[in-house]
């Protein structure tokens, strides 16, 4: 376990997280994992107790310093609780000495919520599937080495990525590109005590496939393209002007090779212009997918992980005190979120070991947000959407999901709203 | 599973309409994914609007009791001034309610220049800094070991707010400097206290205030 008087830096991503936290955008995103029985909550407590050990940095406390923030090592463990509370709720309070993950369950699923400044959501799913295995090692006494293929050591755990591949000689895109030109912001009435909705879609992989098989694309292409019009379907024609700007988070560690569980990420943005919309689907995808192709480059991908670690290597930004910087962030995240619409995040594929698959049902992730923000994680057959929404209507989800339906996907939803036991 | 006509989904839980289109649902509830979230009574922008309207209304009052007074009341300036340090106060103590000790700073450092601020426009007698000062710089330097050792804090948690602490006092040396401090002995007395109780942190304590400033201050 980690020392009391240990402490580390921020990564590069994670040092702007804590200035950018605003109403119901509190920079948390969950993780759930569905099993096929109801959650054992002493065994899940013993299962998260094995598990950090493994990832000790995730038991930090953030702090605030002159120029940076920075990470206090603790030993203390979170506890588990049943979930009752509001999802994606605060979990950094300034002043406040508390951990920066929390475990929860309900019913047969598992939640962890992680704050942005630990891990993005590779390294949470990372933390996730070792903290399932566990789960399944305690209650049913199997061995978790046979399980857990993962060798990295803690230290290339914690190790901060960025800095690690930053290269001067490529720089990062020039300042003035980093400003976006303003997008379609999508509207709706908040909700009245700042928590976020989550409405989570689930579908069969196949009947996914074949619809992207029938119009040429990848599901992840189709999902946005889908999202996209979803959006389009809420705009009043005379914004049709606005383009429409979904920002599409990139694992790094796909084109860099690390095994750090910290942030590791990079984002590109897909752009769609609404007058090239006629009603059809068609007339979206191909769209997007040349804005895949244009974006997905080589040397976009490292400029983007460039532009974060830039950051600490410029001295000028280095010496200017903390609380500046914080209004400094403030401002241009706000013209930075002016600029985006929407994002879509693909987590992927998620892989658990054979011997425990057939108690898992689905995996499930999101990510808290200013409007709407998507998470794709696939699990066997079941695709998941986690859509998080700040509205208290779903014009958006409901627009996405009856489109689905219409093109022969069968969607299972479930929400944390519109209870028939609350009025 | 209950389901939605409208949009042709299957619903899990037990909800009151469809919550995509808002349209009824049939069918029979089932295991929910999400627990049922009760709403506050009171939501905190209920609470700020509730606290804004109070001060509000209390400033509005003070300048019409003033106006309809006809100057009889002359406490009504220091009492307007008051709710505003008031809210002010209550402000920080709401923002920094998890941290005691930044909390506590704050509002000795706020309580500090309004003594400063009343001294000089209730015709300066040079009180201010010449017994609130020193007392306040060294009440907060002890309250801080005080707490931090109750709280059991890590040393480096608290050493920063003593450094911190002991590097603003020096500014007492402005009005001590510009003739504004008549009877200079408390501050003397008091800033030899502070310099003492500092250099005997230094010396015990040299590497765990070293490794706070390297934390403070990594760059």
């Amino acid at each position: 376990m980690a020392h009391g008087s240990e402490w580390y830096r921020l990564d590069n991503a994670a040092k702007v997280v804590p200035s950018t936290m605003a109403g119901t955008d509190t920079r948390v995103f969950r993780l759930v994992c569905e099993l096929k029985e109801k959650v054992d909550p002493a065994i899940l407590q013993a299962a998260l107790n094995e598990t950090l050990l493994e990832f000790p940095h995730m038991s930090c406390y953030l702090k605030r310093g002159i120029f940076w923030y920075y990470l206090n090592a603790t030993d203390e463990v979170a506890r588990v609780t049943e979930d009752s509370k509001a999802p994606l709720r605060n979990i950094y309070m300034p002043g406040r000495t508390n951990l920066l993950y929390r475990v929860s369950y309900y019913g047969r699923r598992i939640n962890v919520e992680f704050y942005h400044v630990l891990a993005d959501g590779t390294g949470g799913y990372i933390f996730l599937r070792s903290l399932v295995i566990h789960y399944f090692c305690e209650k049913y006494g199997m061995d978790p080495a046979t399980m857990i293929k993962d060798t990295s050591s803690v230290d290339e755990k914690q190790s901060d990525a960025f800095s690690h591949f930053y290269e001067k000689k490529k720089s990062a895109r020039k300042s003035l590109d980093i400003l976006p030109k303003k997008a379609y912001q999508v509207r709706g009435v908040p909700d009245a005590n700042v928590q976020s909705h989550l409405i989570e879609g689930n579908v069969s992989v196949k009947e996914m496939k074949t619809v992207a098989k029938q119009y040429g694309v990848t599901i992840g292409m189709l999902t946005t393209s889908l999202w996209v019009e979803a959006i389009l379907k809420t705009m009043d024609k005379n914004r049709y002007k606005e383009k429409i700007a979904v920002n599409v988070p990139v694992n790094l560690r796909q084109y860099f090779p690390s095994e750090t569980t910290r942030n590791f990420f990079g984002v590109i943005t897909v752009n769609y212009d609404p007058t090239h919309y006629d009603g059809t689907i068609e007339s979206i995808l191909p769209d997007i997918s040349r804005e895949f192709k244009e974006q997905l480059t080589e040397d976009n991908i490292f400029r983007t992980m460039n532009s974060f670690a830039e950051l600490e290597h410029n001295w000028a930004v280095k010496m200017i005190p903390l609380f500046v910087k914080n209004a400094g962030v403030q401002f241009v995240n706000h013209v930075i979120s002016n600029g985006v619409t929407t994002s879509v995040s693909n987590v992927g594929k998620v892989d658990m070991p054979k011997e425990i698959a057939p108690y898992i049902d689905r995996f499930a992730g999101f990510m808290a947000c200013r409007t709407v923000f998507i998470v794709i994680m696939t699990y066997g057959d079941n695709m998941n959407f986690g859509i998080t929404s700040s509205f208290t209507k779903h014009r958006v989800a409901m627009n996405f999901f009856r489109r689905l339906t219409e093109l022969g996907v069968h969607v299972e939803v479930a929400t944390n709203d519109y209870d028939a036991e609350v009025k | 599973m209950q389901s939605c006509k409208h949009c042709k989904i299957q619903i899990r839980g037990n909800k009151a309409c469809c919550p995509l289109c808002g349209g009824p649902v049939t069918g029979t509830p089932d295991n929910p994914a999400f627990p049922v979230i009760q709403a506050p009574a009171l939501s905190r922008l209920t609470m700020f609007r509730i606290a804004l309207l109070l001060f509000v209304a209390f400033e509005v009052t003070m300048v019409t009791m003033k106006i309809l007074g006809k100057d009889h009341f002359t406490w009504i300036p220091l009492a307007m001034v008051a709710a505003v340090f008031a809210i002010i106060d209550i402000a920080i103590t709401c923002y920094y309610r998890y941290n005691v000790l930044k909390m506590m700073t704050y509002q000795v450092y706020l309580g500090m220049i309004v003594s400063v601020i009343v001294d000089i426009f209730t015709h300066y007698h040079g009180w201010s800094v010449i017994w609130v000062l020193p007392a306040c710089f060294g009440g907060l330097i002890v309250a801080t070991i005080i707490v931090g050792v109750a709280l059991r804090m890590h040393f480096d948690d608290f050493s920063l707010y003593i450094i911190l602490n002991t590097a603003v006092s020096f500014l007492q040396l402005i009005p001590y400097f510009c003739g504004k401090n008549k009877f200079p002995m408390p501050f003397i007395i008091m800033q030899a206290a502070i310099i003492v109780l500092f250099l005997g942190t230094l010396i015990f304590r040299a590497r765990e205030m070293k490794e706070a400033s390297s934390k403070f201050f990594n760059v």
